[in-house]
């Protein structure tokens, strides 16, 4: 089918592009699971290397890469009907971008929201206080819901504000995209 | 008691475990996802540790790196050593790491605990 292929080509190219363009570091789309998270982890980890001089912007950007991927990966156990998530690295100027987009059970939503809403309207002392609290509580459940701690944690290191939105994808399901922003700083300080 | 050790991995930390001398060690990065499978057995030589624990114990934190599952166990360990007497925690940090510091003074104030910072040198 010659059509067909020609199409698929142009696509080739015209991804390529786009990812050339929109400065992309590192970009994942698939299925989630512990060895996949780890390897991409390990490429992001390398491009990051090629990208920011050792030091503190380089450790938060890994950081913050290491919980976005968990953050996935934990949902996306859960969610069989649509395994395929997206994980992103980009950059523009001084500015990186971390990114993620998974599909979550409608019912999780509203108190996902809430816990992002809740993270935004903090300043540094907030986050602090608020990730103090979270993990004195984790303590006493014992439980191993992560996500409060790993977008507290995500706000903390990025020093932006969040940014999300969710997409309804059918009445049971929604597309929640994620993306946490950080200035490279000046190690010279 | 056996002494324990572990290496590094890239998201597991390396880990000494040593009850003669009275010192336990991680090191490098503790990434992993599912943090109990790693940890349980750090878990049981330590409640077999304080049992019995030496005059001095020193606590050696030396991660680079450690993801939010990490960050709940080690609040968890550090709480099981507040009854035994003369526990130091050492917490290390690479000089412009001002976050690794920030988590340590925060671990500080969340456990009845001594703590000391050093850089790596």
């Amino acid at each position: 089918m010659p059509i067909d292929k020609f199409k698929d080509l142009n696509t080739v190219y015209e991804l390529h592009k786009s990812m050339e363009d929109n400065q992309i570091i590192i970009a994942y789309e698939g299925e989630f699971n512990s060895s996949i998270t780890q390897s991409v982890l390990s490429l992001a980890e390398k491009n990051l290397d090629q990208k920011l001089e050792k030091g503190q912007t380089k450790r938060r950007a890994f950081n913050i890469a290491v919980e976005c991927l968990q953050n996935i990966s934990s949902h996306s156990d859960r969610n069989a009907e649509y395994p395929n998530s997206i994980f992103i690295i980009g950059q523009e100027g001084n500015e990186f971008y971390i990114s993620s987009g998974n599909t979550i059970k409608a019912n999780k939503v509203e108190n996902l929201q809430r816990k992002l809403e809740q993270i935004n309207i903090l300043d540094s002392d907030g986050l602090k206080q608020l990730h103090m609290q979270a993990i004195k509580e984790s303590l006493k459940r014992q439980d191993s819901n992560n996500a409060g701690l790993g977008l507290i944690s995500i706000a903390r290191k990025s020093g932006k504000k969040l940014d999300y939105q969710f997409i309804p994808v059918d009445t049971d399901n929604s597309f929640f995209s994620f993306q946490a922003t950080f200035i490279k700083l000046d190690e010279n300080q | 008691m056996e002494k324990m050790t572990l290496k590094g991995t890239f998201e597991t930390p390396g880990v000494l475990l040593d009850s003669d001398a009275g010192k336990i060690e991680l090191s490098g990065r503790s990434l992993p996802e599912d943090t109990t499978t790693f940890y349980r057995p750090i878990f049981s030589w330590i409640e077999q540790y304080l049992s019995a624990p030496k005059e001095n114990t020193s606590i050696a934190i030396k991660l680079e790196y450690f993801n939010t599952a990490t960050s709940k166990v080690l609040l968890n360990m550090l709480t099981k050593f507040e009854n035994a007497n003369n526990v130091t925690v050492h917490w290390f940090h690479y000089e412009e790491d001002e976050d690794m510091l920030e988590s340590g003074k925060e671990f500080e104030e969340l456990v009845k605990l001594q703590f000391t910072y050093h850089t790596f040198g």
